[in-house]
């Protein structure tokens, strides 16, 4: 392993002053969490509510196949179609397995290996550090709510051979996925920041996910009470849906609805500030 | 000549323990050597350097940047080889070089041709598409290596490069030193605790203590300048002797097979040794005129900063 007889070559290059010195941090985790172990499977098994919502409006608009038409009567309406595709359980738990999948290792694997080291001494600040890994995170969550939210619009403007669509309904298409994936990718990162095993993180994740669902479970079924659905990551994100998507109509499920959309906010801003502060601590 | 570092008053205290204390500090472009004992304060310099750390007082630039107000400058730069074992978790050797390039502000296609480039210089060709994780101490410090030679920098910390390598290994890397110190187009600021390493390196060496700069000389000249060594055997009881000799400003070090080794002052003649010997009823068993090394004149040069300040 001796020195090539060449020896050392100056490179006569330039080197390019990045407007946003995230992107080749965003590009690489891209890459590098296609290429996981396991992750076909998992974008396959995220892609399911797409094909099942495309077969639902296919069903809906032809009237051949008015022999279905009772299965999915409860899709009626564009924002109860929308509504559900976007706050069935399933779909929040594959958010929460995307979130996991893409998010655990990021900074954690970094702390792991000493990385910071690397990265710092590169022309980046920590704010583009931090925004190149919640990008990579946000590319993956959007890439399974908001992309397939868009298709299923564009979908059934072909089916039905219209440009009619609830307004509200196109518009919380967009604004509910990216809300709540900053939500996911915030909460995420965080942990990650305060980790170096991802494994370690996506248990903690999985545990505080289910447990507030367990603990909301519990106290609604001694008290009767849909306040203490607040409680609940997942109540919030369906309760905070219903509403933004305009399917909730009563003025105390509208109510809580919004209160749900306001714990979210929190919780982004609370995760997204620990975030911050795990980073400006961390030293090359 | 433009110097390379140029810092005035530097200080950096970590919770109220200085680890920099008003350091001074301007260098024309070369090879550097920077020494001390652990907990000098020459990791601390270096991430000052490189605006890892903001220091409270004083100014400077590196490279003609104000390491204020500049850092993102500096490091496009500056290349910089960590201590610490560190990788990027999942990649190959030549991802993480061809991706810190880009990181760098390299282009992509770029990045990955360079990566291609010093990987084959640093001797990583045949393992360059292994995972990084699996490279062993030796490997991982010439990966470190590439990564701080990617984007072309022309100023290079090397921080302990040769911990952790085998007798092969650090002489290889130091080749590697030496030849990018002989293209010229590249300084060098080499931190290391092998003395051995920075006298076949360096032209020039730091010495720094306590968060203090003690001195910056070329290595040749200060052994030349301020230092005579002899090696000698006695017959007889030889301390009083001693005792005498260090009253008049000798450095006495421990010596293998029975022998000391004295560190004269200029203007001390070895016929004054003679005499003095004669004088106590001692025998010169053996005397020899000695090259000093490195490390006596390290400990020697340390022993006078902390008797000055006693």
């Amino acid at each position: 392993m001796a020195i090539k007889s060449k020896g050392y070559q100056v490179w006569d290059g330039r080197l390019l002053r990045r407007t946003f010195g995230w992107t080749p941090i965003f590009w690489q985790g891209v890459l590098q969490v296609f290429r996981k172990k396991r992750a076909k499977v998992l974008y396959i098994f995220a892609g399911m509510p797409l094909l099942l919502f495309a077969a639902i409006i296919y069903v809906m608009t032809k009237p051949e196949l008015k022999v279905f038409s009772e299965f999915i009567r409860e899709y009626g309406t564009d924002p109860k179609l929308f509504g559900a595709y976007f706050t069935n359980g399933f779909m929040i738990f594959i958010l929460l397995l995307i979130s996991v999948h893409a998010g655990a290792s990021q900074i954690a694997g970094d702390r792991k290996s000493n990385a910071f080291a690397l990265y710092f001494a590169r022309p980046i600040t920590k704010l583009d550090y931090v925004l190149g890994k919640l990008a990579v995170v946000m590319f993956y969550l959007l890439a399974f709510t908001l992309v397939p939210g868009l298709i299923l619009i564009l979908l059934k403007m072909m089916f039905t051979g219209s440009m009619d669509m609830d307004l509200q309904a196109a518009g919380a298409t967009i604004v509910f996925p990216i809300l709540v994936s900053l939500c996911f990718a915030t909460m995420i990162l965080a942990f990650s920041s305060l980790a170096r095993s991802g494994k370690l993180v996506t248990v903690v994740l999985f545990v505080l996910y289910f447990a507030s669902d367990i603990v909301q479970g519990i106290l609604y079924g001694i008290f009767r009470s849909r306040w203490f659905h607040l409680l609940s990551l997942r109540e919030n994100i369906q309760n905070f849906g219903w509403t933004i998507f305009g399917v909730n109509t009563r003025a105390d499920e509208v109510l809580l609805g919004w209160l749900s959309g306001l714990v979210l906010l929190v919780l982004t801003a609370v995760f997204g500030g620990l975030l911050a502060l795990r980073i400006r601590r961390m030293e090359a | 000549m433009d110097k390379v570092i140029d810092i005035r008053d530097i200080s950096f205290s970590y919770n109220g323990c200085v680890a920099l204390d008003k350091v001074s500090l301007s260098l024309a472009p070369g090879i550097y050597g920077l020494l001390g004992p652990n907990g000098a304060g020459k990791t601390t310099l270096m991430k000052v350097l490189l605006g890892f750390l903001s220091p409270p007082t004083g100014t400077g630039t590196i490279l003609g940047h104000d390491i204020r107000t500049q850092s993102r400058e500096i490091r496009r730069a500056v290349g910089y080889m960590p201590e610490v074992e560190c990788l990027l978790p999942f990649l190959d050797g030549v991802g993480t070089v061809a991706y810190l390039g880009e990181l760098s502000g390299m282009s992509r296609q770029e990045a990955m041709k360079r990566a291609h480039e010093v990987l084959f210089y640093v001797g990583l060709e045949e393992s360059r598409y292994r995972e990084a994780k699996s490279y062993s101490t030796g490997m991982k410090q010439r990966l470190k290596m590439a990564q701080a030679l990617v984007h072309d920098p022309r100023l290079l910390f090397l921080d302990e490069p040769t911990t952790g390598m085998d007798p092969q290994g650090r002489q290889e890397i130091l080749e590697l030193i030496r030849d990018i110190s002989a293209k010229k187009t590249m300084s060098i600021v080499f931190s290391t605790h092998i003395l051995s390493d920075l006298e076949q390196t360096c032209e020039q060496v730091i010495i720094i203590d306590k968060g203090h700069i003690r001195t910056v000389a070329d290595i040749h000249e200060m052994r030349a300048r301020q230092y005579d060594t002899y090696e000698l055997r006695l017959k007889g009881e030889a301390e009083p002797f001693f005792a005498r000799l260090e009253e008049a400003g000798v450095k006495r070090h421990p010596s293998e097979r029975g022998a000391t080794r004295i560190g004269v002052p200029p203007d001390f003649a070895p016929a004054d040794l003679f005499r003095l010997a004669r004088d106590h009823g001692l025998q010169v068993r053996h005397f020899r005129n000695c090259k000093t090394t490195l490390e006596e004149l390290f400990i020697t040069l340390i022993e006078e900063n902390h008797g000055h300040q006693e």
